[in-house]
């Protein structure tokens, strides 16, 4: 297979391995310490076009993610060291640790994203609703409580607790993923 | 992990964190590793969630395939991205197109069929003999060459683009989005309306995304130079009818091309006409090879006397060098071990290695190295058949900047260099700078230098100590003959640099002069 960016087929392999792969960056993105959605989305922005230039040098497509991924971390920290004054985030030591290990976990961090669509799933329906909701862009805490007539700190700890079942759930069924066992949620 | 860890990982993904917090996660995630990896799950598990509140806004359940339904739900969220902005945006072009189609009648009459027009001359402007081009302030200008031979001139292109030139200089007026440099300088500017705007030159052609730049063109060598100041610009290198590359160049940094559209030289930030000065170096080591005892210590004759340690399996081989006696390296066992010295090794953040070599093996001669306890952390110069190459480690991936040469010549000594600095790093063979980069070109990692690598324990000339993760211990080495290798602290520039390569076995010193 053409890797070449220009060719049609490298065009195609790129689009359908980022559009594959997305959630796994944006996952080692913010897992390497960036908290805020919209840096990430700043980051994979830069990273996108930097894996465009760079597609024709990646020898396995199959690669993409950890590739990918080796690209972002660089662009993390350029990140940090341009906005660490403006940004309360963690030092730079831990950005390295948390960018380092987060290499060798693309694999099952892309096995954690699959599943947590399954935990998801398997939540009430109000429960699953909220937690949408809750992760729309753009959605504010306080504006959910408002029309849902709760105080805000009391949803946040709902969320919490919802977050915490789903953890619960996809750790459950990475720890049993070998006996193909299904996880349960039960708020 | 305790509840309460959990809570604090929590309050800085949500953006919640206050600074006295952060200072005792930033502590926890320091010491615990356990904690670590609940801190990406935790992010893992907040990026998942806000992926699957987009992607379940648009699934669509008539997607046969779990895969398909992804990519269109991707898709679809990158178009939800800019919808928001979509209105507004739609509005605002409505808007625009009207004021610019009731303005574009006032427009052509005014430009009529012109291309540029002459919006300044400076009170010493005089243009040369080959001038053809009307040359008064105001003067519209059709296609032609505008000759400058001194003075600076501003020239107002119909796009909307301007051309700072300064003499002499020679620009060919060529349609309201292109212009040609022939020789001499010129500071672009071009509005939005101008986007894509190109000043050619003989060995490319600089597009414009946006941006101000600046541009020039050497009259005897034809070797252009382009600084960005602001925004971004692509070069489309390699003289006309051959196969063009592209390369982005963004604001800070800057290009030197030559003549036949390849990139001599990026640089970051400090501009290009401010190559390092020679002054800011100091010999740190200079092994000659003259003097190799019977205790196989290979002496180093400058002040700071970080002797080596011959290592070979058999006798070493001495040879008649360039300068004096030079080292064969016979077989992989041969190498001097520097591994005495390497904590003042280890503290160079800026350095210059140069060395003489013959007949290197033409699969990977390594020159010179410096590492930690495994491959993850090293930097190392090492020639290949057609290269002169620095690489790096700093962590699972290598990265290098090469230089690429014709060869090496059987017999031949050759005089190879790299100077790392402020992350750049320059590769020289025989006085002449190969390649410089700020960042590798097989995944573009920033440069590294013997100070930032970690837990630093082996350096060698003629070898690199690949301890393979630490479990079992492997080298790479060099085959052929050494001469004459120096160290300093700090970078020479390109003219000490052939000072050396002119005066084998003589170190450069700052009071040296070059006749």
């Amino acid at each position: 297979m053409s890797n070449a960016p220009d060719s049609p087929t490298g065009h195609e392999s790129f689009v359908r391995a980022l559009a594959r792969h997305e959630r796994v960056i944006r996952a080692y993105i913010r897992g390497a310490g960036i908290s805020r959605p919209e840096d990430v989305d700043e980051i994979v922005q830069e990273v996108s076009l930097i894996a465009w230039q760079k597609f024709s040098q990646l020898e396995n497509v199959e690669e993409f993610p950890r590739w990918a991924c080796v690209i972002a971390r660089y662009r993390v920290l350029e990140f940090r060291r341009n906005r660490f004054r403006d940004r309360l985030v963690l030092n730079e030591k831990v950005f390295d640790l948390l960018l380092e290990e987060a290499l060798n976990e693309t694999e099952s961090q892309n096995a954690r994203l699959r599943q947590l669509e399954r935990c998801l799933d398997q939540l009430p329906p109000v429960s699953q609703q909220l937690v949408k909701a809750a992760y729309e862009p753009g959605a504010s805490i306080d504006e959910l409580a408002r029309s849902a007539g709760k105080k805000a700190n009391a949803l946040y700890q709902q969320l919490w607790r919802l977050r915490q079942l789903l953890r619960k759930c996809v750790d459950d069924a990475m720890g049993n993923e070998t006996n193909l066992s299904k996880p349960s949620v039960s708020p | 992990m305790n509840e309460r860890e959990r809570e604090l990982i929590r309050d800085y993904l949500d953006d919640r964190i206050t600074p006295d917090v952060l200072e005792r996660l930033n502590h926890l995630l320091e010491t615990d590793a356990i904690a670590r990896e609940e801190f990406r799950a935790m992010a893992t598990l907040e990026e998942g969630l806000r992926d699957l509140a987009i992607v379940s806004e648009f699934a669509s359940p008539d997607f046969e395939s779990v895969e398909n339904k992804q990519l269109s739900s991707r898709t679809s969220k990158r178009w939800y991205r800019v919808e928001h902005f979509g209105f507004a945006a739609l509005c605002v072009a409505c808007l625009v197109l009207v004021v610019l189609l009731l303005r574009r009648d006032d427009r052509e009459s005014e430009w009529g069929d012109s291309i540029a027009k002459i919006e300044f001359l400076s009170d010493d402007a005089a243009f040369s003999a080959e001038h053809q081009l009307p040359e008064t302030e105001g003067s519209l200008l059709g296609k032609g060459w505008l000759r400058l031979e001194r003075g600076h001139a501003r020239i107002l292109f119909r796009s909307g683009a301007t051309i700072e030139l300064e003499g002499p200089a020679a620009l060919g007026i060529d349609t309201p989005m292109r212009s040609y440099l022939e020789f001499g300088m010129a500071s672009v500017y071009a509005p939005e309306t101008a986007r894509d705007f190109v000043v050619a030159t003989e060995s490319m052609e600089v597009v414009d995304l946006g941006t101000r730049f600046d541009v020039s063109v050497d009259a005897r060598s034809h070797e252009s130079k382009v600084s960005v100041i602001e925004g971004l610009v692509d070069l489309h290198l390699g003289s006309r009818g051959a196969e063009r590359m592209i390369q982005p160049l963004e604001a800070g940094y800057a290009a030197r091309v030559d003549a036949s559209g390849r990139i001599v030289e990026i640089t970051n930030g400090r501009g290009i006409d401010k190559a390092p000065s020679a002054n800011e170096a100091q010999l740190l080591a200079h092994w000659t090879f003259d003097a190799i005892n019977d205790d196989s210590k290979v002496e180093d004759s400058s002040d700071e006397q970080l002797h080596g340690i011959l290592r070979a399996a058999n006798q070493a081989k001495i040879v008649s060098g360039v300068s004096g006696q030079a080292l064969s390296f016979e077989d992989q066992s041969v190498s001097v071990d520097l591994r005495e010295h390497v904590r003042t090794l280890a503290q160079l953040d800026a350095f210059t290695f140069a060395t003489w070599v013959r007949d290197p093996d033409h699969r990977l001669a390594m020159l010179f190295s410096l590492s930690g306890e495994s491959e993850e952390q090293r930097v190392q110069l090492y020639l290949a058949s057609r290269f002169v190459r620095f690489g790096w480690q700093d962590g699972l991936h290598f990265d290098s900047v090469s230089g690429r040469i014709d060869g090496w010549n059987s017999g031949k000594w050759y005089h190879v260099a790299v100077t790392a600095k402020e992350g750049i790093v320059r590769l020289y063979r025989d006085g002449e700078l190969l390649a410089s980069g700020s960042t590798g070109s097989k995944i573009g990692t920033p440069v590294s230098t013997p100070s930032t690598v970690k837990n630093a324990s082996n350096a060698y000339l003629g070898r690199l100590e690949d301890g393979r993760q630490g479990s079992e211990s492997s080298h790479q080495w060099f085959i052929g003959q050494l001469d004459d290798a120096q160290l300093y602290f700090g970078v020479l520039s390109q003219e000490a640099i052939q000072f050396i390569f002119e005066h084998p076995g003589v170190p450069w010193k700052p009071s040296e002069s070059f006749e």
